[in-house]
């Protein structure tokens, strides 16, 4: 029996969408069986990340309203077979799925995959609760700023009174220079508030920006730290234990471009 | 008051309820639900409710039982009839032993008692914490709203490992946060002295007793 993981933030733009697809991609290059569903209904962005966006033809809401089954709706990953994409519906919004109802669909997807990883909308409202009620763990997203990890307490609070207890989070966009300086948050900082476990830091990177516009997980660049950040992710979900890298090192190409002024 | 109306009257932990002799039970309970879910305060504190009995069935009370239950379960609902009214000065107080509780505060999350409060744990920005006594915290207050003495109680004191809340409140009086604060002092007390909230370090003796 396999795992479904929500992945949610409270606050909107900090990288849930991004995290779901290179969690998952990472997951599939291991060779798990993932499936990514976007609960973003109205807003759905994970096919786009994905590169799947002009393959959809059917979508959660054709699933849930029985225009068409389950298979029909799941589109293969272009790059990785282990991989697919239950797209959110554009033209509706976040009433149009019930909680029973995604209930009854991540049971259904559980059976045939080792990971349903749900890309929940941001904020608390139905959209949220949808999300996460099919969930058996989460994944929280933040960044290193008050307002983030402020709405990443409240999410942890509502998890726990919804019986999802000891989510795990994942710190995004870290600059370590700014931390160096005492300019930004630090993860001894956040974890000390938000008081769960930490499963991954990833830094703040231009390479995430053009691999997500391009549709290419960045998990699938062999020498992006970004990456590698997100497949540790990954192998930590499969229980190893990996220690956390330092991406606070400077890379030869930043350090001459520092040096040369550019 | 007119037939249709609903009058309530008490204090925090004692509500008496008077439905105009036209009111119907539907009308009643929407009308708890209403009052009750907006306040937030009555939400997960003990109270003592007492409703006016118009002469309604035995099932039709426990009707209303029940919808007051699924707001707050900590409620005692009674019904009394008008020629057995007693004054609501003459009715003990609910139960006010000091409650323990062992778990972090998160944001958005929220706790009203009646007596004493000692918290096992932090309190995070964004929560709320309220006592009809002291409070005390064996943890971080690293933000949220920490309320002591909320029925005009200006002896109650606030004690915790780290004192930083956004804002402090102890009977009528206020205080916030000072816009630098490190938070970092130790062991704090705050407590009301000559009209407004003082906040001092934790001696265990004399005036930084809790």
């Amino acid at each position: 029996m396999g795992k479904t993981i929500v992945i949610t933030s409270g606050k909107g733009g900090v990288g849930k969408t991004t995290a779901t697809a290179n969690i998952g991609m990472a997951l599939a290059l291991q060779g798990k069986k993932v499936v990514l569903l976007d609960a973003d209904i109205g807003l759905r962005n994970l096919d786009v990340v994905m590169g799947l966006e002009n393959r959809i033809v059917y979508d959660i809401v054709d699933v849930v309203e029985e225009r068409c089954r389950v298979d029909q709706a799941l589109i293969k990953d272009k790059r990785h077979k282990n991989i697919m994409l239950m797209p959110a519906a554009q033209t509706r919004d976040k009433t149009a799925v019930k909680k029973e109802q995604m209930e009854k669909l991540t049971k259904e997807l559980i059976e045939e995959f080792d990971y349903v990883l749900i890309d929940s909308p941001a904020g608390i409202e139905q959209g949220f609760q949808n999300a996460i009620v099919g969930a058996d763990e989460a994944i929280i997203v933040t960044t290193p700023e008050v307002s983030a990890v402020r709405d990443a307490d409240r999410i942890i609070g509502m998890l726990e009174s919804q019986g999802i207890s000891d989510p795990q989070v994942i710190i995004n966009r870290i600059r370590q220079d700014m931390v160096r300086r005492g300019d930004m948050m630090n993860v001894d900082d956040i974890i000390e508030i938000l008081a769960i476990h930490l499963v991954g830091i990833v830094p703040d990177d231009e390479e995430i920006i053009i691999s997500t516009n391009r549709g290419e997980p960045v998990v699938l660049y062999d020498k992006s730290r970004t990456g590698e950040a997100f497949r540790d992710i990954a192998r930590r979900l499969e229980g190893e234990e990996l220690p956390l890298k330092d991406f606070g090192r400077e890379r030869l190409k930043d350090k001459i471009k520092r040096m040369m002024g550019i | 008051m007119s037939d249709k109306e609903i009058i309530i009257k008490g204090t925090m932990d004692k509500l008496r309820i008077y439905p105009g002799p036209e009111v119907n039970l539907v009308e009643l309970k929407a009308f708890f639900r209403k009052k009750f879910n907006s306040s937030g305060f009555f939400r997960g504190a003990s109270c003592r409710l007492e409703i006016l009995d118009w002469g309604w069935t035995r099932k039709e009370k426990e009707d209303v039982k029940k919808a007051l239950c699924e707001i707050n379960d900590q409620v005692e609902v009674r019904f009394f009839r008008q020629e057995d009214e007693i004054p609501l000065e003459d009715l003990p107080a609910a139960k006010v032993e000091p409650s323990v509780i062992k778990r972090n505060f998160r944001s958005g999350q929220k706790i009203a008692v009646l007596g004493d409060l000692v918290i096992i744990g932090d309190i995070n920005p964004g929560a709320e914490v309220i006592a009809g006594g002291d409070i005390i915290v064996f943890g971080r207050v690293a933000g949220g709203l920490v309320h002591a003495g909320v029925e005009n109680n200006d002896k109650a004191k606030i004690f915790a490992l780290e004192l930083s809340p956004t804002q402090m409140r102890i009977g009528k009086f206020l205080g916030r946060a000072p816009d630098e604060n490190t938070g970092k002092n130790g062991p704090e007390v705050a407590k009301v002295k000559n009209g407004r909230i003082v906040v001092e370090k934790h001696s265990g003796r004399g005036e930084g007793k809790i």
